[in-house]
């Protein structure tokens, strides 16, 4: 059911009973997890010995999930980091992007959310980090998305946006059309941007949503209001 | 007397006329009868000098005839006996004739004449034939009288012509005179109507044109008017009658003064004793009234003269749409800052109308609901945080229960199967009423972005049903469509009025009874809106909590012990509201009940 996984899973949250929760979760279906109860534990840990994912509570005393998230990247972790929050809003979830996170995780969250969460963003990362495509306009369509995140989480913001710019010409996507506008926001091209969250508004308007592009909508969609649950 | 004038006016004139009319016929007739006198009197006269001339040539001429043959045959009637009576009735004729002593001297010189005539010619026819001497004789003697005769005759008709001259001479003058006398009439007839004329128009016109003067004065509330009373006669009523309606209409605008004066000075007060803000303004929007309040508040907000931006939109928008603006949601509520304190007023605005029912103006008045906004904030916030700190450790109990029942963790028995899946709906319930308060005080915050795109209206029905078919199935619950397909779409957040809709679907499937029937139906609205009712066959809605429906956290006694905590319809409402739409009920209990709401067409 999960991805093969040589190193750890790296929980980081405040709150005992869910890193209680996640820690059992995720370790019952064979991932190794190791859980950290603050945003400096989480640094230390992940400088010492360097996790494959990294589950982020974004709302922490202390450090928060940003500010943790920017230190790990600092430290040279390229993994896929997974933000859960019961307090996510637009401008957190743009930031969030310009750390290269494009996972999300909206609290209260099941077992099976959490796993899927993490399994989706192991194997795209597993996938690319092993064999990285020559030129990623030879991928196929369903493909670009991912390898978009990908490029994201290594920063390499350029080819992220050329891909999703393709993923969301050619697939008309949801997703793709709710990373571009954040990228391009994040960017400074704020009519650009505003033009794809319309686009992506009525998109998902118009369509039947499967729960991840649902998530990503929620994080993204509301430029200017928070969303507190 | 005004009509006396008048008619001594028009009788003057017709007096003249009148006489003028008389003397003319007089001098008419007298001119007829100085032309009868010459044609009767002077022409007979002639005609009887005439006739005895002849008559005393035609004895001449047969007596000469006579003489010169055998003179008169003896035992004949003589000529002068047949003409003896003629001349006798010319003579008398002339003297009746005679007008004056002189033709009378001459009638009777002429009457010896010819009797001296006739009794020479008689004298003759006795004479011997034989005797040339005497014949001689009397021819001369004839011959004499007969010169003098036709002298007489001469003079006589000289006389008659000459009388005849003087009369036409008479006449013409007369004539003349008449013409003058005519003329002379017609002058005093054009002076006198000149006089009255000119009198009358003084009389009439004058105060006529005074009195138009002053009531056009009064026509614009110039009450101060007196015209003076000229005269005794019908417009010296009509100027006294007017000055007593002037006065009259005086002491009648002093007391409404006084009343409006007295209204005035007690409406003011009472606007001054109003503690909220009071602005009335003219019909060019320029402040006409204010209390205290409302200065205070001008004053705070750095615009005295006027009143500030965003009220002047409003007010626009209540001339343009002339209705009143009275809100009653709080976060129609508008911001001021006054000095360095920001109070929250709502607004009403009424229109004031003139009593031809234009629009004079209206008033302004600032509810200051500051503390009620505070109030509310505070609530929405407590709610707000609350909500957070539950959902917390809620979200940690949820993954653990689910963890459980996973059974990952070691088997369970049946017991705790079902305590642990007891325990994780009613977590579920938990967190499906924190959700909603959040919802709710999101969008009462205003806080909440909406998603609107065009949206067929029978579109949501259909999703409605779609999403209710399952729970419908169980109860038998059979669902209709009405929706007609000209349609036009409503630019809604589809989403939420799927929220909207599915709490409609979701009341009426609890109400209904099993086998019963929920029909879901789209329809026109007036020019702006379509209308989305969902309506069942279900007890409905009793009369005494109609007004509560969309209360947050109301339930209907009837309703204890389903589920739900009765946010529903609080949070469908503000959903509803949030599009500007309306949302509401009709319920005939026992028989239908019909929710609807009312969305913007796109």
């Amino acid at each position: 059911m999960n991805v093969a996984s040589t190193r750890p899973i790296l929980v980081v949250d405040d709150e005992q009973t869910i890193r209680l929760g996640f820690s059992v979760a995720l370790r019952s279906v064979g991932f190794e997890v190791e859980l950290a109860s603050s945003g400096e534990q989480a640094i230390e840990f992940a400088r010492n010995s360097p996790p494959d994912c990294v589950l982020l509570d974004l709302r922490m005393p202390g450090l928060d999930g940003l500010q943790t998230a920017a230190e790990i990247r600092d430290g040279g972790f390229e993994g896929p980091i997974v933000l859960s929050s019961a307090f996510a809003d637009h401008r957190t979830a743009v930031e969030a992007l310009r750390l290269g996170i494009t996972d999300f995780l909206t609290k209260p969250v099941k077992p099976t959310q959490l796993r899927y969460a993490v399994n989706h963003a192991l194997s795209r990362h597993a996938r690319f980090s092993k064999a990285e495509p020559d030129d990623f306009t030879s991928l196929a369509p369903d493909l670009l998305r991912a390898y978009a995140k990908y490029c994201l989480s290594r920063r390499r913001h350029a080819e992220a946006m050329m891909a999703l710019r393709k993923s969301a010409a050619e697939r008309r996507d949801l997703q793709s059309l709710l990373l571009l506008g954040a990228m391009l926001e994040m960017n400074g091209h704020l009519e650009e941007a505003g033009e794809m969250f319309a686009r992506a508004t009525e998109l998902h308007a118009s369509s039947i949503n499967f729960a991840a592009s649902t998530e990503l909508f929620r994080v993204f969609s509301h430029s200017d209001h928070s969303i507190e649950d | 007397m005004l009509r006396w004038r008048i008619l001594i006016g028009l009788i003057s004139i017709i007096v003249l006329l009148l006489a003028a009319g008389g003397y003319s016929i007089w001098l008419l007739s007298r001119l007829q009868k100085s032309i009868d006198s010459i044609l009767t009197e002077n022409y007979e006269s002639i005609r009887e000098a005439h006739g005895i001339r002849i008559s005393i040539l035609r004895l001449n001429a047969h007596y000469f005839r006579e003489a010169e043959i055998s003179f008169f045959q003896q035992g004949e009637e003589p000529l002068v006996t047949r003409f003896e009576p003629p001349l006798e009735r010319a003579l008398a004729a002339l003297r009746l004739l005679a007008k004056s002593p002189e033709e009378a001297k001459l009638a009777e010189q002429l009457g010896i004449q010819v009797h001296g005539y006739l009794e020479a010619f008689r004298n003759g026819l006795s004479l011997d034939p034989k005797d040339e001497e005497a014949f001689r004789a009397f021819r001369e003697d004839l011959l004499q009288r007969n010169l003098r005769l036709t002298n007489l005759t001469e003079t006589i008709l000289e006389m008659n012509e000459q009388a005849m001259m003087r009369a036409q001479e008479r006449t013409g003058r007369l004539v003349t005179d008449t013409i003058w006398f005519l003329i002379g009439a017609m002058a005093v007839a054009l002076a006198v109507f000149a006089y009255t004329y000119i009198k009358l128009g003084h009389a009439l016109i004058g105060p006529i044109e005074e009195l138009r003067r002053s009531i056009e004065a009064v026509k614009s509330r110039n009450f101060e008017q007196n015209i003076p009373v000229l005269s005794n006669d019908e417009l010296g009523d009509l100027a006294r009658a007017f000055n007593e309606m002037a006065g009259e209409l005086r002491v009648f605008r002093r007391e409404t003064d006084d009343t409006i004066l007295r209204l005035n000075r007690s409406i003011r007060e009472t606007i001054a004793a109003f503690p909220y803000p009071v602005i009335l303004l003219d019909a060019q929007n320029e402040i006409w009234v204010t209390n205290q309040a409302a200065e205070r508040f001008l004053d705070g907000v750095g615009s005295p003269a006027g009143l500030p931006d965003s009220l002047v939109r409003q007010l626009g928008e209540v001339r343009r749409t002339n209705s009143d603006y009275l809100p009653d949601d709080l976060h129609e509520a508008m911001l001021f800052r006054l000095g360095d304190r920001e109070k929250h007023y709502l607004p009403r605005i009424l229109r004031v109308f003139s009593p031809e029912g234009d629009i004079a103006g209206a008033a302004v008045i600032l509810l200051d609901v500051s503390r009620f906004r505070w109030l509310d904030d505070m609530k929405s916030n407590l709610i707000s945080t609350v909500s957070h700190e539950i959902k917390t450790p809620l979200t940690g109990i949820r993954m653990i229960l689910h963890l459980l029942l996973e059974k990952n963790c070691g088997s369970l028995t049946d017991l705790q199967e079902e305590m642990i899946q007891s325990a994780c709906g009613d977590c579920e319930r938990l967190l499906t009423t924190l959700n909603s308060l959040l919802e709710l005080s999101r969008i009462e915050a205003g806080r909440t972005h909406l998603e609107l795109a065009p949206v067929p209206p029978r579109e949501i029905l259909e999703e409605a049903r779609a999403a209710f078919q399952t729970q419908a199935d169980a109860k038998r619950i059979r669902f209709t469509i009405s929706a007609p397909d000209d349609l036009s779409r409503i630019l809604v957040d589809r989403k939420r009025i799927m929220h909207v809709i599915g709490n409609f679907v979701s009341n009426a499937l609890k109400f209904s009874p099993d086998g019963g029937v929920v029909e879901l139906t789209a329809e026109r609205s007036g020019a702006d809106y379509i209308r989305l009712s969902v309506i069942d066959s279900g007890p409905g809605v009793p009369e005494e909590y109609q007004s509560r429906v969309f209360d947050k956290f109301f339930r209907a006694p009837t309703q204890r012990g389903s589920d739900g905590v009765g946010l529903g319809l609080a949070i469908a409402r503000e959903i509803v509201h949030a599009h500007d739409g309306r949302i509401s009920f009709s319920s005939d209990p026992g028989r239908a009940t019909r929710f609807y709401c009312e969305l913007p067409i796109a």
